[in-house]
C-alpha cells in the first residue's frame, strides 16, 4: 500500500492524531485560510486546531486492496481535492496516501485490465471462429457419411456385377476357343479323333454343361449390365449434387434459384430421410435471388436433418416454397415430436440443445439464423409438442448481404 | 453332391439381390426378398440354412429380421451386411441376433462366398447331427454348472459375477492375459467374461486368440466403450457369444450368465456347434497387436492340446 510519509510536498493535509487515534484531518487549504487571508492569523490563529479541522477524513486499512481504496476514496471525496487520506493499522495511525497518487496507480490497473479484457476478446473471437469451424466440420462429416453409405450400396452391386461378368466372359472365351477348334475340323484332312475331341470339349464346357441355363445366363448378363450402368448413374448424380452443394467450382454469390438448392439438399440428406420420411415437395417457380448458395444450403440441410430426427418412427417433411411482396419463402414442416414451448425461444441460441451428447453442438440453428440474417432475411419457427414444428425463412429478392465466414 | 443348400438374400435394393444371385446360384437354392416381412413370410414355407440380410431397410431393420430369425430358427445360421451402420443395431444383432458374420459392403467377392460357404456346411452338419441325435438318446448335462473366468482390472467385476454364481461354481479372477491362459490350461473353464482393455493394454485381439485356441469357450465381453469396428472383429475373428456395456446392469448380466450356461451346454453336446463357434484367422495386422509372450504362452498350449487329444 502506498505510505507517502517521505513525500510530505504532495500531501495536501496533515492528520490530527492523538496517541496513535486518527482524530480529524487538517488541509493545507484550510491552513492557507489561516493564514493568508487578511486577519486570518489574528482570528483563527489562537483557536485550536479541533475548530478548523474536518473531524470525518478518508480512513483506510493499511492493507485495504487498491480497488476497494479507490472505490472509498472515488465514492467519498469531495471536490476539488484538498485533503488525502489517511492510512490505519489495527486502528492505529500509520500514514498518509495522496489521492492522486491512487488515481494514477487505478489508471495502470485499468490499462492492463483493458489489455487482459483485449486479449479475452481475441481469445473469444478466436473460439467462436473455431466453434463455427467445428460445427461446419460436424455437419460435413455428417454429410460424407451419409452420402459415403448412398453411394456404398450402388458400388456394392456394380463391383460385385463386374466380378460377375468377368467370370462369364471366361466361360464364354471357353466356349469360343472350342467352337474355333471345331470349326478348323470341318476341313476334309482333319482328323475324326479332333473332331471328337473339339464337340467332347464343347458339350463339357460350363457353359454347355448347363444348356438350359445359356439362355437365361445371356439373359442375366444383359440385366447385369443394366444394373451396373443404373448403379454407375446413381453414383454420379450423387457426385454431381455434392458439387452442386459445396460449390467449390463456383462463384460464393450467385444468382440462384432456391428450389434448385431444396433439390440438392435433399439429395445430400437422403440417406438420413429415406427410410422413415416422406418427402412432400410443393415448389411453385421463383425469381432467382441474389444469395451464397453453399450457405443457404447448409441452412436447408441442417433443417431437413432436424426434422428427420424430430421424426421418431415414420413421419411426413412438408417443404413449400413461394414469392410473394419481393421476397421468397421457404417453409420446412414436420409431423414430429415437436419443440417444448418453453424452449422454442432458445433455439437459435448458441449452444442450444436437447440432444444427446455427441449428437448435436448446439450451434446448427444459430448458424442458420446467423446465415439467414446476413443475407437480410427471417427465419422463424412456431412448433407444438406432439404435432410437429414448422420453420419459415424469408429472404429478400434484392438483398444487402453481409458476408460470413 | 447331394441338395443344394437353401440361401435367403434379404435387401431392399433388387439390384443387390441380382448381383447375388448371380453369384450364388450354381451352388445354393436362392430365395429372394425385398423387406424383413417378405423374408419372414419366406422362412414360413422353406427350410432356409443361410440367411444374408442387409441392415438398413424401411420397416424392419437386419438386426430386427435376425433377432426373429433367431428367436422361430435357430437352426438357420444369419449373416449381416452392414454399411455404415449404428452402434446399436451391431450390439443387437450380436445379443438378440447371435449373428455368425458381419460382412461390410461392398464386399470382397472370395470373401463372401467363403463366409456363406462355412455358413451353409455349418448349417448342413447341425442338420444330421439333429437327426442323428434324434435316434440315439442324448445323456442328459442340464444340472452341469461350469466354471468362469473372469479377465479384467477392476475386481468389482469379479465380486459382482462371483455374487451372481455363488458357490456353484469356481470363478477364477485374472487381470492378465499371460495368466489367463495359464488357468485356463490348468483348468476346466467355460464361460470367460472379460472386459477389452487392461489397464492400457487393448486385447481384443488375444480374446479372439483364445477364442480360437478353445472353441468352446463362451465369451462375454464387458467393456466401457466401444466402436462399431472393434465389435464387427470380435464376431468375425473371436466369435463371442454376448456384448454387454460397462457398468453392467445386474439383472442383464444374470440373464447373460444363465443363456451363456445354456449355450455351453448345447456346445458340449455337439461338436459342429463348438466348430461353428470358431472365428475366422486373425489377418497380420491384428496378430502384430497380441504380444509376443502371448502368442508363444498359446502355441505351447495348443501342442499340450493336441498331444492330449492324440493320447485320448
Amino acid at each position: 500500500m502506498l505510505l507517502s510519509n517521505n513525500e510530505y510536498n504532495n500531501l495536501l493535509s496533515l492528520p490530527v492524531t492523538y496517541d496513535g487515534r486518527v482524530l480529524g484531518i487538517i488541509s493545507r487549504y484550510q491552513l492557507m485560510n489561516v493564514f493568508m487571508k487578511r486577519f486570518g492569523r489574528d482570528l483563527f490563529g489562537k483557536k485550536r486546531v479541533e475548530e478548523l479541522m474536518n473531524f470525518q477524513p478518508l480512513i483506510l486499512k493499511v492493507d485495504a486492496s487498491i480497488e476497494n481504496a479507490s472505490q472509498y476514496v472515488t465514492q467519498n471525496m469531495s471536490f476539488p481535492i484538498t485533503e488525502d487520506f489517511i492510512l490505519t493499522e489495527n486502528g492505529k495511525y500509520r500514514g498518509m496516501g495522496a489521492v492522486l497518487d491512487l488515481l494514477r496507480i487505478m489508471e495502470g490497473s485499468v490499462e492492463r485490465k483493458n489489455q487482459t479484457l483485449s486479449k479475452t476478446l481475441k481469445h473469444l473471437k478466436n473460439s467462436q471462429s473455431q466453434l463455427l469451424q467445428s460445427e461446419k466440420m460436424a455437419s460435413l462429416g455428417q454429410m460424407v457419411a451419409g452420402v459415403a453409405h448412398e453411394i456404398n450400396t450402388p458400388l456394392g452391386y456394380v463391383k460385385s456385377n463386374v466380378e460377375n461378368l468377368n467370370e462369364v466372359l471366361q466361360q464364354i472365351r471357353g466356349f469360343i476357343k472350342n467352337c474355333d477348334l471345331l470349326a478348323r475340323t470341318t476341313t476334309p484332312e482333319a482328323k475324326e479323333t479332333d473332331k471328337y475331341l473339339a464337340l467332347k470339349n464343347i458339350s463339357n464346357s460350363s457353359l454347355m454343361k448347363e444348356s438350359l441355363q445359356t439362355y437365361s445366363l445371356l439373359e442375366d448378363v444383359e440385366d447385369i449390365f443394366n444394373d451396373t450402368l443404373y448403379g454407375i448413374d446413381q453414383i454420379s448424380e450423387l457426385v454431381m449434387s455434392l458439387k452442386d452443394f459445396s460449390r467449390m467450382d463456383k462463384a460464393r454469390v450467385d444468382n440462384v434459384d432456391l428450389n434448385d438448392c431444396i433439390n440438392n439438399s435433399l439429395i445430400i440428406a437422403k440417406n438420413t430421410l429415406k427410410y422413415k420420411v416422406e418427402v412432400v415437395k410443393e415448389l411453385s417457380d421463383l425469381p432467382q435471388i441474389r444469395c451464397s448458395p453453399s450457405q443457404i444450403n447448409q441452412v436447408f440441410l441442417n433443417l431437413f436433418t432436424n426434422a428427420a430426427q424430430a421424426i421418431e418412427k415414420q413421419g411426413k417433411i412438408l417443404i413449400k416454397s413461394y414469392s410473394e411482396n419481393n421476397s421468397v419463402f421457404v417453409v420446412v414442416e414436420d409431423n414430429g415430436k415437436g419443440i417444448p414451448a418453453s424452449y422454442v425461444s432458445k433455439i437459435f441460441d448458441p449452444f442450444f440443445t436437447t440432444k444427446e451428447i455427441g449428437k448435436g453442438t448446439g450451434m446448427g440453428l444459430s448458424i442458420s439464423y446467423k446465415i439467414i440474417k446476413d443475407h437480410g432475411g427471417v427465419i422463424k419457427v412456431a412448433s407444438r409438442q406432439g404435432v410437429g414444428t414448422r420453420f419459415v425463412i424469408k429472404l429478400p429478392l434484392m438483398a444487402e448481404m453481409k458476408m460470413v465466414g | 453332391m447331394d441338395i443344394k443348400p437353401v440361401l435367403l438374400l434379404v435387401d431392399d435394393e433388387p439390384r443387390i439381390l441380382r448381383s447375388l444371385s448371380m453369384v450364388f446360384k450354381n451352388n445354393y437354392h436362392i430365395l429372394t426378398a425385398e423387406s424383413a416381412a417378405d423374408a419372414l413370410r419366406l422362412m414360413k414355407i422353406n427350410k432356409v440354412h443361410v440367411i444374408l440380410s442387409d441392415q438398413r431397410m424401411p420397416g424392419m431393420t437386419g438386426s430386427e429380421l435376425l433377432k426373429k430369425v433367431k428367436a422361430n430358427y435357430p437352426e438357420t445360421i444369419r449373416l449381416l451386411l452392414t454399411g455404415y451402420s449404428e452402434l446399436n443395431a451391431i450390439i443387437n444383432s450380436i445379443n438378440e441376433g447371435e449373428v455368425f458374420r458381419f460382412i461390410s459392403k461392398p464386399w470382397s467377392k472370395s470373401k463372401l462366398i467363403e463366409t456363406v460357404g462355412k455358413a451353409a456346411q455349418i448349417a448342413i452338419d447341425l442338420e444330421k447331427d439333429r437327426s442323428h441325435k434324434k435316434t440315439v438318446t442324448s445323456v442328459p448335462v442340464n444340472n452341469v454348472i461350469p466354471n468362469f473366468m473372469v479377465l479384467d482390472k477392476e475386481k468389482n467385476t469379479h465380486d459382482l459375477i462371483k455374487k451372481i454364481v455363488g458357490d456353484k461354481a469356481s470363478v477364477f479372477y485374472e487381470t492378465t492375459v499371460g495368466e489367463a491362459i495359464d488357468t485356463l490350461s490348468r483348468e476346466n473353464v467355460a464361460i470367460l467374461i472379460s472386459d477389452l482393455k487392461l489397464g492400457e493394454q487393448d486385447i481384443t485381439a488375444q480374446i479372439s486368440m483364445l477364442k480360437q485356441l478353445n472353441p468352446a469357450l463362451v465369451i462375454i465381453v464387458m467393456t466401457e466403450f466401444t466402436d462399431t469396428n472393434t465389435l464387427v472383429d470380435l464376431i468375425n475373428h473371436g466369435q463371442i457369444y454376448r456384448f454387454l456395456p460397462k457398468p453392467a446392469r445386474k439383472g442383464l448380466l444374470v440373464q447373460s450368465l444363465n443363456s451363456a450356461i445354456k449355450n455351453y451346454r448345447s456346445i458340449i453336446q455337439s461338436s459342429v456347434l463348438a466348430e461353428k463357434m470358431t472365428g475366422d484367422e486373425l489377418d497380420s495386422k491384428q496378430k502384430q497387436r497380441v504380444p509376443e509372450k502371448v502368442i508363444n504362452k498359446i502355441r505351447s498350449l495348443r501342442k499340450k492340446i493336441k498331444k492330449s487329444a492324440e493320447i485320448a
